[in-house]
C-alpha cells in the first residue's frame, strides 16, 4: 500500500509527533493497569518505579 | 511488572489520548502543518507496532495511520519540528528541532540543541510552533 498525501509536503511544513507520553497517556494506562492487577492493594506513581519508555534492549 | 503489562497484547490499542491532543493535532493541521506521527516500537512487544497503527486509525483516522513512521532512529526523517518526551539521538543530525513534551521522567533534561523548548501541555506546543513559514 502506498500512502497518499493530498498536497506535496516540504520539510518546513512537517511536524512530527511522538505517540506514547505525547499523543496518548502511557503512564496513566500503566498505573491504572498495575493498580488493577494488584487488586487495589497499593498505588505507586509509575514514574517513581520505572521509566516506562526506557530502552529494553 | 511494568514491562509485562506493556508487552501484553491489547495494551497499546487501548491507551487513552493525552488531554488536548486530538484538538491540538486538528489545530496544527488547520494552521497548515503536515502532522506526521513518528514513534518507536517497543522491541519486546510483538504487538506494539501494529496496535499503535490501530490506535491511530481509531483516534485520528486512517490517513494518520497510513502516513505514520515507526522507527527506532528518529533522526532519519526530515521535518521542521518533533514533539517528543524523550531526547533523541541517532545516525544523523536531525533536520527538526525538538519540543520536549514534559513528563515526570524528563524533568532534568536540559534545553540544548536540538531541543529548543519544553512544553508542559498541548497548548504550550501550539504557542511555540505557531504556523509554518
Amino acid at each position: 500500500m502506498t500512502a497518499r498525501i493530498s498536497t506535496p509536503a516540504s520539510d518546513s511544513r512537517i511536524l512530527f509527533v511522538d505517540m506514547a507520553g505525547v499523543l496518548c497517556d502511557l503512564e496513566a494506562a500503566l498505573a491504572a493497569r498495575m493498580f488493577e492487577l494488584s487488586s487495589g492493594r497499593y498505588w505507586v506513581p509509575v514514574h517513581e518505579r520505572v521509566d516506562p519508555k526506557a530502552p529494553l534492549d | 511488572m511494568c514491562r509485562a503489562v506493556m508487552n501484553s497484547p491489547g495494551f497499546y490499542a487501548d491507551l487513552p489520548p493525552m488531554p488536548g491532543a486530538v484538538e491540538a493535532v486538528a489545530a496544527l493541521e488547520g494552521r497548515g502543518w503536515h502532522v506526521v506521527v513518528l514513534t518507536a516500537p517497543l522491541s519486546s512487544s510483538r504487538t506494539c507496532a501494529a496496535e499503535k497503527l490501530t490506535w491511530l486509525s481509531r483516534v485520528f483516522g486512517p490517513d494518520m495511520a497510513r502516513r505514520a513512521v515507526i522507527a527506532k532512529d528518529k533522526t532519519l526523517p526530515r521535518g521542521r519540528f518533533l514533539v517528543d518526551d524523550r531526547p533523541q539521538s541517532g545516525l544523523l543530525s536531525p533536520t527538526w528541532q525538538q519540543v520536549l513534551f514534559a513528563s515526570p521522567t524528563n524533568r532534568d533534561v536540559p534545553i540544548s540543541d536540538p531541543i529548543v523548548a519544553r512544553a508542559s501541555c498541548w497548548g504550550e506546543v501550539l504557542d511555540f510552533v505557531g504556523s509554518p513559514d
